[in-house]
């Protein structure tokens, strides 16, 4: 549920990324891609900087590491919600947002400040690029 | 429409905290219509100030025929010029310009395309124009609209964004 509710929040979000972040064209690898999400994004929407690590092989998956995280600041997690994934709107719209740029991704938390660990840890996985294709009122009727 | 000239050189324009007010300092201009395009080349706002001529008005849904024509070709020749580009990493296609018009032309990463058509005597690009109907009108007033869903093919619906838009356009110097 926080997943798309960030999902909902990053397709609407991206406009105004592009807009005001500097960043209007789009990028060359997914290394930039990366660090873009890491360091203007982050930046301009919650204020802190990420770290881009972790990257596989392919150069497919990377992971963005958090020291803090401005939505749990005043946060503790009762034992009974053990198991909730508070921060998952960032991985929602991390999601949102690259969907609209053309870019697939799954994202998804593996280390978490409330649960435990000592950083943040959002992996992200690129699965494809996006083709744009133009809607159906544009069938071939010649 | 009334038609809206904007007579001689003499017309400096009087307020140069609109963004790229400097950017059509020149005689008679003139704004036709104005398009926008999301992703799926559904038209999502579409004004019309001059059109002396409508080569579809006969048509029925002549609206609708003109909008894909214009989607159809900016889509076609985005793949053109990316791939007619002598150097990696093209902006992509500013405008298209014949002796009775200039299209105006801004694609954002997110697929949103801004189109403005004004006459050929503006002088250079109104691309930062259009950034900044982007970045201050369309940001401001859809994007950040709870009622808006980028995902769907719905228009604009918002006397708030139009009228915003209205003032900026007819506020260029250009125009006046």
């Amino acid at each position: 549920q926080l997943e798309k509710m960030g999902y909902n929040i990053g397709v609407r979000l991206i406009d105004e990324f592009l807009a005001k972040g500097g960043v209007n064209t789009q990028c060359q690898d997914h290394r930039e891609t990366a660090d873009v999400i890491a360091k203007v994004a982050f930046k301009m929407f919650l204020g802190i900087s990420a770290d881009v690590t972790s990257w596989n092989s392919a150069g497919s998956q990377f992971s963005l590491l958090l020291y803090e995280n401005p939505l749990t600041e005043f946060v503790e997690l009762p034992p009974q919600y053990s198991g909730l994934i508070y921060s998952n709107v960032l991985c929602g719209a991390i999601r949102g947002g690259l969907e609209m740029v053309g870019i697939k991704v799954e994202c998804r938390f593996v280390r978490d400040t409330l649960r435990g660990d000592e950083v943040n840890e959002i992996q992200v996985q690129i699965v494809e690029r996006i083709e744009e294709t133009m809607g159906e009122g544009y069938a071939d009727n010649s | 429409a009334p038609v809206r000239p904007l007579s001689a050189v003499w017309a400096w324009p009087h307020s140069s905290s609109t963004p790229g007010a400097w950017a059509c300092r020149t005689t008679a201009a003139m704004i036709f219509n104005f398009y926008i395009f999301d992703r799926k080349g559904t038209c999502m706002y579409y004004q019309e100030w001059n059109r002396p001529f409508n080569s579809f008005a006969d048509m029925e849904n002549s609206a609708d025929e003109d909008q894909k024509l214009i989607f159809g070709m900016l889509f076609s020749l985005k793949e053109l010029v990316s791939n007619m580009s002598p150097s990696k990493g093209t902006e992509g296609l500013h405008l298209v310009k014949t002796s009775r018009f200039t299209l105006h032309h801004l694609e954002t990463a997110s697929g949103i395309r801004f189109v403005l058509n004004t006459d050929s005597n503006t002088v250079g690009s109104l691309r930062s124009n259009l950034q900044h109907i982007y970045g201050h009108i369309f940001v401001e007033y859809v994007a950040k609209n709870p009622l808006y869903d980028p995902l769907s093919n719905d228009p604009i619906d918002s006397p708030l964004f139009e009228r915003h838009l209205q003032t900026y356009l007819e506020g260029l110097s250009c125009f006046r």
